[in-house]
This record gives C-alpha cells, sequence and structure tokens, in this order.
C-alpha cells in the first residue's frame, strides 16, 4: 500500500535520506525509528508529498503526489497546525469540503466522542492547548477514512487517555485492513501492535525487523543495540 | 571574566566566526557596505543649488514621525506586557545565576540598542535623498540616526518604568496614560493654532508648528527631534541641551526602576515565553498559530458558524469565515482604514507639492506610491500562509485551482481598497470616476501580478519571496519586470496625449495582466513540485 523506492532526499550535499526503501502492506502497521536527525521526518514527509525527493513513492499504486493517492492518505503531523480562528467542528468540515466527502457527519462526531473533544466542538484552534489541537489533527486526519495512514510522533503532547485512545484507534485501522507508517521515539508504546519496523540511522534503514521473524529481544533493546554499535552504517534492505 | 561581559564578547565572536562558513552572508554585508559608502559619498554631488531646497523644518517633522515609528510601540508595550529585551536562553539562564537584577537590565537594554543600531541602517542609506532634498551632507544623516537610536532606546526605558508602575492597576494604567497624553497636549493645541494662523493651509500651518518651541520642549519626540535639526545647522548647543534632557530622563527613570523594583522577573519571563512561544510556533510551521497567549485570551465571539464551498474552493470560503470572524468587517479590517487613509494623506500631500497645478502627476505618483507599497504588504494575505501548513498539499484538488482559490481572499481586499481609494480620491480631488476607475483595475492588476510572481518564486526558489534579504532580489525584478509596462505606458501617452491618462494606465494594466497570467501559468503545479517551506527548515535543522 505505501512503497518507497529507492528515496533520496537531499539540503544542500547532505542527504537527509539515502537511498531508502521500505514497503507498508495494507493492515500492516510499519514503525519508523531511529535516533535524532535520522532522516524519519524527512521520509514521512516525502511519503506524504511535502518534500520533493529522488525516487519513487506510491501509495496503492499511485503516485503520491497525484490527486488520487491524496484522496486515501491521510497525515498527522508531528506538530499540529490548527487554524487559530476556526471551531473543531469546522475543521472537519473544512476538511470534509475540501474533500469532497459525503455523510460525514455521523463520522465526525463519533472520533470526536472518541477522543474526548465532543463538548469542544465550538471551542477555536486558538484556544486549545497542544494536547487538544494534536487530538484534532488527528481527527481531521480520519474524518476522510484513508486508506493508508501516516503518523509523525503521534503521542507527543497527547494525554493519558489521548495515548490511549489513539493506540486503540490505531489498532482498529489495522483491523479494518488500513496501511499506517508511525514515526515515534515511543517505542514501548508501539511493543505490542507492530508489524514492520525500520530502524533508520544517518539517512538510511539500517534494519527492517518483521515481527513473524521471531524476535527474543524487546524491540527496544534492538533499537539500543543498532543505533548505538559504532560500526553500523547499513544498507537500505 | 564577569558573566555578561562574556556572554556579549563570546556572542559577537561567534556571530563573526559564523561568517567564515556562510560566504553569501558575507558577500551580502560586503555589498550592503558598498552602498553604504556609495550613497555616503554620492551624497555631496547630489545637491542642486541653494535655493532649491526643501525647508529644513520640513526635515524636522520627518524625523519626528521616524522617531514615533520606532518609539511609540515601546511605550505601548508599557501599557500591555512589559518590555520585550530579554530572550528564553537569558530567563533560562541569566535570571537564575546569581547576577544582579540591575546588571541584567543593563544586559537586556545593551542587546536592544546593538539590535536598532543594525534595524536603524537602512537610515543611512537614505544620505543621498536628504541631501538633495534639503542640502545637507552625510553627516545630518548620521545625526538623525543617532538622535534615532538615542529616542528609541529612552522610549523602551519609558514603555519598562511605565509598566513598573502600572502592572496589573487598571487605575494605575488610566492615569499614567492622562499624563503622557498631558505631555503631548500643548503640542496638539499648538498645531491647531499653527493651523489656524495659516488659514487651514496644510503646509504653511505645520511649518508653523515644525518651528514652534512648544514642539521642540515636547518630551521625547520633539526633544529628538530638535537635537537633530540643531546639530544639522551646526548649534551645537541647541543640540546637545536636547539631548541632555533625553539622557536625563532616561537616567532618572533607570534609576527609579533599580530603587523601586529591581526585581522584574516575573514579568520578563512571561514576555520571553510569549516571544519563545511564537518563534518556536513560526518553526514548527504552525505560522496559523502566532497568536500571543495575550491574543489567546482575548475573547473571540462565535456567532455564524460552517464553511461553504467544495474542493479547493473550500480555502477560499474558510479564509471568508476566518476573516469575519477576526473582524466585523471581513476582508477589510483596520489595516484596510490605515491604508485608505495613508494613500489619500499622500494625494493630498503630492497636491500640496505640485501646488495643485499637475493633477496628472498627483494622481499617476499616487498610483505608483501604492503600487509599490502592495509589494510589502501583498504577502501578508491568508493565501500564502497556507503554503506553511499541509492540508494546502494533501487536499485531493487540482494544484492550479488550489492557488487561485487560496488568492481569492486577497485580490477581493485589494480591488475594495482600491475602489474606495479612488472613489474618495475622485471625490476630494475632482478627478473623472472613469479615471478612478481606470487606476483601481490598473492597482488590482498590479497586486494580481504581484500574488502570481509570489507562487512563481515559491516554484523556483522553494520560499516565500516575502521571506528576509530575498525580498531586495524581489524589488528588483519587480523594477525590471514592470520596465517594459511603463514603457508602453509612456509611448502611449506621448502618441495619443488626446487620451490623457487613460491610455497609458490601460497600457499598463494590460502588461501587468499578461505576466500575471504567465505567472499563474508557470506556477500551476508549484503544489506538486516544491518542498514545503517549514517542512524543508525543519529537515535542515
Amino acid at each position: 500500500m505505501i512503497s518507497v523506492k529507492n528515496i533520496t532526499k537531499k539540503y544542500a550535499k547532505q542527504a537527509a535520506c539515502d537511498n531508502v526503501s521500505l514497503n507498508v502492506k495494507p493492515g500492516e502497521i510499519g514503525v519508523l525509528l531511529g535516533p535524532n536527525g535520522a532522516g524519519k521526518s524527512t521520509l514521512i514527509k516525502s511519503v506524504c508529498g511535502l518534500l520533493k525527493y529522488d525516487g519513487e513513492i506510491t501509495v496503492n499504486g499511485f503516485n503520491n503526489r497525484s490527486i488520487e493517492a491524496k484522496r486515501i492518505l491521510g497525515y498527522v503531523p508531528e506538530f499540529p497546525s490548527l487554524y487559530p480562528m476556526l471551531t473543531v467542528w469546522e475543521h472537519l468540515e473544512f476538511i470534509a469540503r475540501a474533500y469532497r466527502l459525503e455523510n460525514w457527519e455521523n463520522f465526525a462526531d463519533e472520533l470526536l466522542l472518541r477522543f474526548d473533544m465532543a463538548d469542544k466542538k465550538k471551542k477555536l484552534g486558538k484556544e486549545l492547548s497542544k494536547g487538544m489541537q494534536q487530538k484534532v489533527s488527528v481527527c481531521c486526519a480520519l474524518v476522510t477514512a484513508p486508506q493508508a495512514v501516516v503518523f509523525d510522533e503521534p503521542l507527543v503532547g497527547l494525554d493519558p487517555h489521548g495515548i490511549r485512545e489513539l493506540k486503540t484507534v490505531i489498532t482498529d485501522l489495522k483491523t479494518e485492513g488500513k496501511a499506517i507508517l508511525i514515526s515515534t521515539h515511543m517505542i514501548e508504546s508501539m511493543e505490542e501492535n507492530w508489524d514492520i519496523t525500520f530502524i533508520m540511522k544517518n539517512g538510511r534503514i539500517v534494519r527492517e525487523i518483521r515481527r513473524e521473524d521471531g524476535l527474543l529481544s524487546k524491540l527496544e533493546d534492538i533499537y539500543f543495540s543498532i543505533t548505538e554499535s559504532e560500526g553500523e552504517t547499513g544498507e537500505s534492505k | 571574566m564577569n558573566a555578561l561581559a562574556y556572554i556579549i564578547t563570546r556572542s559577537a565572536k561567534n556571530k563573526l566566526f559564523e561568517l567564515r562558513r556562510k560566504p553569501a552572508l558575507l558577500t551580502l554585508y560586503a555589498v550592503l557596505l558598498f552602498f553604504l559608502v556609495f550613497f555616503i559619498a554620492v551624497s555631496p554631488r547630489t545637491n542642486r543649488g541653494a535655493d532649491e531646497y526643501t525647508d529644513i523644518l520640513w526635515l524636522k517633522g520627518i524625523v519626528i514621525l521616524l522617531t514615533a515609528f520606532a518609539s511609540v510601540p515601546s511605550i505601548m508595550q508599557g501599557f500591555a506586557q512589559g518590555s520585550t529585551l530579554f530572550g528564553m536562553h537569558d530567563v533560562n539562564f541569566l535570571f537564575v545565576s546569581p547576577v544582579s537584577g540591575q546588571k541584567i537590565l543593563i544586559y537586556g537594554i545593551f542587546g536592544y540598542l546593538k539590535n536598532l543600531a543594525y534595524s536603524g541602517i537602512f537610515l543611512l542609506f537614505q544620505s543621498a535623498s536628504i541631501s538633495q532634498a534639503f542640502g545637507v551632507g552625510a553627516g545630518a544623516i548620521t545625526v538623525i540616526y543617532f538622535c534615532f537610536v538615542f529616542c528609541a532606546v529612552t522610549s523602551l526605558v519609558l514603555g519598562i518604568f511605565v509598566y513598573s508602575l502600572t502592572n496589573g492597576n487598571e487605575k494605575r494604567k488610566n492615569i499614567a496614560k492622562t499624563i503622557l497624553l498631558l505631555m503631548l497636549l500643548p503640542a496638539a493645541i499648538s498645531l491647531v493654532f499653527s493651523l489656524n494662523a495659516a488659514n487651514w493651509n496644510f503646509s504653511a500651518g505645520a511649518l508653523i508648528f515644525l518651528s514652534s518651541p512648544v514642539l521642540s520642549f515636547t518630551p521625547v519626540f520633539g526633544w529628538v527631534s530638535a537635537a537633530a535639526i540643531g546639530f544639522i545647522q551646526g548649534s551645537l548647543s541647541t543640540g546637545f541641551l536636547f539631548i541632555f534632557l533625553l539622557v536625563l530622563s532616561a537616567a532618572v527613570m533607570l534609576i527609579a526602576l533599580f530603587r523601586k523594583t529591581p526585581d522584574y522577573y516575573e514579568d520578563a519571563m512571561a514576555v520571553s515565553e510569549t516571544l519563545f512561544e511564537r518563534k518556536r510556533n513560526l518553526a514548527e510551521g504552525n505560522i496559523n498559530n502566532m497568536e500571543t497567549a495575550a491574543s489567546r485570551k482575548t475573547k473571540t465571539r462565535v456567532k455564524a458558524t460552517g464553511i461553504r464551498g467544495a474542493g479547493a474552493s473550500a480555502f477560499f470560503y474558510k479564509h471568508v469565515r476566518e476573516s469575519f470572524r477576526a473582524n466585523r468587517f471581513g476582508l477589510w479590517g483596520l489595516s484596510s482604514v490605515f491604508l485608505v487613509v495613508g494613500f489619500l494623506v499622500y494625494y493630498l500631500f503630492m497636491g500640496q507639492v505640485t501646488g495643485g497645478g499637475e493633477k496628472s502627476v498627483q494622481f499617476i505618483t499616487t498610483l505608483a506610491v501604492m503600487m509599490w507599497s502592495q509589494l510589502f504588504l501583498i504577502g501578508q494575505g491568508r493565501g500564502i500562509r497556507e503554503t506553511f501548513s499541509h492540508y494546502i498539499f494533501m487536499v485531493p484538488e487540482n494544484p492550479f485551482k488550489k492557488i487561485v482559490w487560496i488568492s481569492l481572499e486577497v485580490m477581493l481586499k485589494v480591488i475594495g481598497e482600491s475602489i474606495v481609494v479612488f472613489a474618495l480620491i475622485c471625490t476630494i480631488g475632482g478627478e473623472s470616476y472613469l479615471l478612478g476607475a481606470a487606476a483601481a483595475i490598473a492597482f488590482s492588476a498590479f497586486s494580481f501580478m504581484i500574488v502570481a510572481l509570489n507562487f512563481v518564486s515559491f516554484r523556483f526558489t522553494g520560499s516565500d519571496i516575502n521571506a528576509g534579504l530575498l525580498i531586495m532580489l524581489y524589488m528588483f525584478g519587480i523594477i525590471l519586470i514592470m520596465v517594459p509596462g511603463i514603457i508602453a505606458a509612456v509611448v502611449a501617452g506621448v502618441l495619443f496625449p488626446e487620451f490623457g491618462l487613460y491610455l497609458p494606465i490601460a497600457a499598463l494594466t494590460a502588461w501587468e495582466i499578461a505576466i500575471a497570467l504567465v505567472c499563474f501559468f508557470l506556477s500551476r503545479s508549484v503544489l506538486h513540485n516544491c518542498d514545503m517551506v517549514v517542512a524543508r527548515q525543519v529537515g535542515q535543522r
């Protein structure tokens, strides 16, 4: 569903992503791990069509810059970006209209209820705390019922209820057959339900691990063994 | 070494070392320095002859306006949120350190002084035009520069002083406001008497007012303007007298500040946190959420709700909703009122300059100034701000449709403003309404062209053209682009004088529309072919 082939993204002469490839299938949760500056956010933004790159990215077979791909791709950015003068409900309405959705209202209500935001419908964007903004951001990404969803550090800023609910939502999305790619530093929060993990270092994927490969160690231990080893430069698998 | 001295010297050294790694910045500084020297060098050659110079009193008026521009915000801040002297790094490191509050305050003022000295350098570039207009040399502009810096620092101290006296107390704030207004009252009365003495002739009345000692002895603005003109005219005693008043008042306020409230940390910290939050929002691309904590507390009434449109048009209807929620007149807020009044005043001023004889010069000059100002104003619309957020990139619509719909709000704003400006000019100035309509179309077409050029810039450079130093290249580029249109307008005016200004304006408009259409065509796939500015900035970090 989300297919990244030989992506290279350079800033001046420095490669933030260096010949990276990955694939997340429908019904899979792909987790992107790596230290600061590894190139995770650059890769995520390239997948969402926010950055130019060399290589090929497709979503369900469509080029990620095509209208068809945009229609089925949802994105939760690292930093929630709400419009201060729109209410919570108007954010959802705006997205619904921009995506030409029909009969979206009940689903939007359901999303707000799940994230404890049902009573905040008339609150303006500027009146929300950062955590609440993050919840609205998640609702905006999901209200279009995307087939593939990309999360960039989605748990940062959320309260415990929000974290629990988002983890449930992510599991539900997986059950519904959606492809999910998550970039995060909170490894333990993803320990239970990941399917494939990509560990990035210095702009490259240095390790790709599938759950069915039968791991003996915890994901966190593998992460530290890889990222803290000096010699590993890795090849994109 | 003293901690504060270490910070100052180390920061300066690091700034210098940084230039070694940024050759482009070094080149830019060299170019700026070259132009600075060039303007100062050519200024004596631009003198026109002693009998042609504008009265030096007008320069006094310019100094007053200039210093007011730099000082009023500092003073008003004293009533709102205190000083903005410190950054979060100062709060986190200095405020918790065992360094005295007084010293830290002086350090903050020193930092402000440094920034002010940089930002005031643009004044030095005006030496040639000042020399040409008033027959004074490069020394005069240097005097104005230092007076500008002195005045701004005094106003900053006044702002801090006002804040420390009135913080959190509405009654005290009102008393302080009354005292400040009372200080300005004699000057206001003097202005009325001066205009009355000149039978309400603007220029004659203004000259009487500018020569009045009442104005010279008005605190801060009056003192600084009188000092500047004193030094420029060679009267050192006058110059030093008024500078002494300025320095004395600042010193008295500082001493009072040290004695009364040495502990200003809490207030300074609140302001620093707000500023830090703004910077962080900007860095994170949350440009739509740049409001300060203070403005977030301002209650916005939510009456009508909902957004219309479908697909790309939803962006336009969203802009309409946001605008009407931000202010009751929707797209046309207080900025539009300032704009209309400003252009109208300029038109009337040009009437005074041309002596009312050259109506066409007065009209065309106003149109030209309006167009020039658009270079700086047009980039503030919601349309260009959308490109800082991911929504515009991700909405599944044709990218060309998206840029057209996000530009519509600013276009409607400009059209509305131009109609009002030219309707007023035609009514007050007795110009033909048809000519006013033609000028409004030319102005709107120019704005249309600028919006399109912004997107082309975004397409090819990946930057918002209004960002930073790029604006200098941008202005140069606009002049080049406009040259053929201006030549066409002049040729049309010379070959067909019977059409008056109509044909030149029509030629200019046609050129602007042609360029705008080409630019929109070139930028049609901008949202699919460039980096989101903020995403790139974050990636580069």
